[in-house]
């Protein structure tokens, strides 16, 4: 086959930061393809406005990845076609193309996408899997850059009027009903919302682990892809890509918890931890916190800050977090000499750990691997 | 009071996460003036202390705990009984000490208290 390049998106985000592409995003430009044959029939009809239909009309045209090229992830994409030269159609799908960087364009402007609403349809899968801090950046003509965001996404989906549109998402909850007839179960969510979702076999034995232990307080991570409605409302799940148990210590949960409290919570006095902080702290912990470590109890403080412990053999270690200043007070002591009334001499490790830079992290997880923290 | 007393103290549900109590529960805040408040163990039992804290609806006690007079008095901390606001009222003296010392004695005395165990659970 020969071919022309077609596309060369740009992909930035962390997932692309090592110049690869992972290969859950592959399945956003699958519908890609799928959206610019779409459009390039739509094209030619509006050039042959005598025709009523297209037969094989993308036949010995498509789209192949042919590489990934530095920066921070570049995959290229080529028009493949059998024969010496691409067929005629050729320029629709160039045209198709201008069309979508079109719309994607003016959505992120705030217009509305002169793209008919059939076609916005297609991002409710394509750009369906770039995460919250992630972007694909196009080539706009004139030096222009046009990128697609997952906020950019979401406005596109809504100017096609569908009704219910689809959003990968990792949510935690508890399942509380389970339907094996049926094949499904219900997550609930600490709001009290339920939905249904499908059991495939090799998750069976999860969501009845979880669904039994229920009452106990067991909580699951579910990552999968969830419908919406237009107001943006969770529905159900549509499909379910992984499931696990949470450990009961999960960090994202508790601080969620905590997120809950108001102002006076410590009998009438007592500071509420700001929400968006208590965010910024799990997905810092999520990133940073090394895996064999054990979880902390985390605990509000009466100054509206997270106060972290782990009690470790002979040590109890207290790590408070201030979650304006990202600096926190690290101490550790071991408590044998302290029971033999060696207090003044216990061996005790005091540190001021900075999280705001990766360092603190890393010094907190050598510290506590130190104390003997560190898991077999 | 004896080295044995008790010195009971309230524990906030807040400070309780999978049955496990933060030392927080046991270090005094600068509001209080770095002194810890209990009851007398020797005058009043944990539950009927329980009772007469949550009794005023503003506060609130997932349970008991305690530590005793001799083992606040290993770490160099006064027990001063008070009788203020009410008879059986203690305090537990930390006013010598500064940020990191409380905390390295409430560790301590958290860590006593968690392995004596709950006096009475609400």
């Amino acid at each position: 086959m020969q071919h022309l390049d077609f596309l060369i998106p740009r992909l930035t985000g962390k997932r692309f930061d090592d110049h690869t592409l992972p290969l859950e995003i592959l399945k956003d430009f699958a519908a890609l393809e799928e959206m610019i044959v779409e459009v390039a029939e739509w094209k030619f009809l509006q050039e042959h406005s005598d025709r009523k239909r297209v037969r094989n009309f993308s036949k010995d045209l498509e789209l192949h990845l042919s590489g990934v090229e530095p920066g921070s992830s570049k995959p290229v994409f080529v028009l493949a076609f059998l024969g010496l030269f691409p067929s005629v159609n050729a320029k629709y799908f160039e045209q198709a193309r201008t069309e979508i960087i079109s719309a994607i364009a003016q959505a992120a402007q705030g217009q509305t996408p002169n793209l008919p609403p059939q076609f916005l349809s297609y991002f409710d899968r394509f750009g369906r899997g770039l995460r919250e801090d992630e972007r694909m950046e196009f080539d706009g003509g004139n030096n222009a850059i046009v990128a697609l965001t997952p906020d950019v996404r979401k406005r596109l989906v809504k100017s096609s009027k569908v009704e219910v549109w689809t959003e990968e998402l990792t949510l935690r909850g508890r399942i509380c009903e389970m339907d094996q007839a049926k094949g499904s179960f219900h997550l609930e969510l600490k709001d009290g919302t339920k939905l249904q979702a499908p059991t495939a076999d090799q998750h069976l034995a999860t969501v009845l682990e979880a669904f039994n232990d229920y009452r106990n307080g067991a909580n699951v991570l579910l990552q999968g892809v969830v419908k919406k409605d237009r107001q943006d409302h969770m529905k159900s799940f549509e499909s379910v890509e992984h499931i696990s148990l949470l450990d009961p210590l999960d960090v994202t949960l508790r601080l969620e918890e905590i997120a809950d409290l108001k102002d006076g919570w410590l009998d009438g006095k007592g500071i509420a931890p700001n929400p968006e902080k208590l965010r910024w702290l799990a997905k810092a912990f999520d990133n940073s916190f090394k895996a064999d470590l054990p979880l902390p109890h985390l605990y509000p403080t009466p100054e509206g800050n997270i106060q972290a412990e782990w009690s470790l053999k002979d040590w109890e270690v207290t790590l408070e977090i201030d979650l304006t200043t990202h600096q926190a007070m690290y101490q550790a002591i071991c408590m044998t000499e302290q029971a033999a009334g060696q207090l003044p001499h216990a061996s005790t490790h005091e540190h001021t750990l900075a999280f705001e830079e990766n360092e603190g992290w890393t010094q907190l997880n050598d510290a506590l691997t130190q104390v003997g923290g560190a898991q077999a | 009071m004896t080295p044995q007393t008790q010195l009971l103290r309230q524990i906030h549900p807040n400070f309780v996460q999978l049955g496990r109590v933060t030392s927080q529960a046991f270090r005094p805040t600068p509001k209080d003036e770095n002194h810890l408040s209990v009851y007398d163990g020797d005058q009043i039992q944990p539950e009927a202390a329980w009772k007469h804290f949550t009794g005023n609806p503003a506060f609130n006690s997932a349970g008991v705990m305690a530590v005793t007079h001799a083992e606040c008095t290993a770490q160099s901390l006064p027990i001063v009984a008070d009788g203020v606001p009410f008879k059986e009222h203690c305090s537990i003296d930390f006013s010598a000490f500064e940020k990191a010392e409380i905390e390295k004695k409430a560790k301590f005395l958290s860590r006593l208290a968690q392995l004596r165990g709950w006096l009475f659970q609400a």
